[in-house]
């Protein structure tokens, strides 16, 4: 599960994965900003064919959160 | 459904020189999205783009299918009156020069949404040939 969403966030917000962490913080750590933030859960929602609701979205800080929401 | 330009102007609030689709064929609300724009020959565009060749800035043709897709989104009541902003292009190509005289069919279909942002697939034709295309990301405000 980690490795497919650190796939998915290197891509999409353009960083090595390696740096990828469950700590990593999406917007301090990585860089991303609100926009990327939308695109990433688009992607994961395609690519785990799950429907994320936006104020659960919103919550979403870390790469820990992401996989919470998933399980 | 289609529209004319006044139609037009009354769901975006592009005007000339930057309202690049003169009609609308088909249209649903969100979805989905046809218009046309005609690259007539004393279009403003050509005289410098370029003095011995004109050729439609290919540019304008991506500006031209976003103006597509914010019909598209802005013709939804809840978007009534506010703004498509360029959010990102991606895998954008250019596949034909188009030149005066022809004209373009712009086709958007919406691929996916969320919250205020809306990722489309769009395409420009000349007579059914593929002239541009692009996935197009726009985030509806104020």
């Amino acid at each position: 599960m980690f490795e497919k969403v650190a796939e998915i966030i290197a891509d999409e917000l353009s960083v090595p994965k390696e740096k990828i962490t469950l700590e990593s913080d999406l917007s301090e750590d990585l860089g991303g900003d609100s926009l990327d933030a939308v695109e990433l859960i688009m992607a994961i929602e395609e690519e785990f064919d799950v429907e994320i609701a936006d104020e659960d979205a919103q919550k979403i800080k870390t790469v820990q959160d992401i996989i919470n929401l998933l399980e | 459904m289609g529209l004319n330009i006044e139609e037009i102007k009354e769901i975006i609030p592009h005007r000339y020189e930057m309202l690049l689709i003169d009609e609308v064929l088909e249209l649903e609300p969100g979805v989905s999205a046809i218009a046309i724009k005609k690259c007539t020959e004393d279009s403003w565009f050509f005289k410098g783009h370029f003095p011995n060749y004109p050729v439609t800035p290919g540019v304008l043709m991506v500006e031209a299918l976003a103006q597509t897709a914010a019909v598209s989104f802005l013709s939804l009541p809840e978007n009534k009156g506010k703004l498509g902003f360029f959010a990102g292009i991606n895998n954008c190509k250019f596949k034909k020069q188009v030149l005066p005289g022809d004209t373009l069919t712009l086709e958007i279909q919406t691929l996916k949404t969320k919250g205020s942002i809306a990722v489309v697939a769009a395409v420009a034709k000349i007579d059914g040939k593929l002239a541009v295309k692009a996935e197009l990301t726009l985030a509806i405000g104020n």
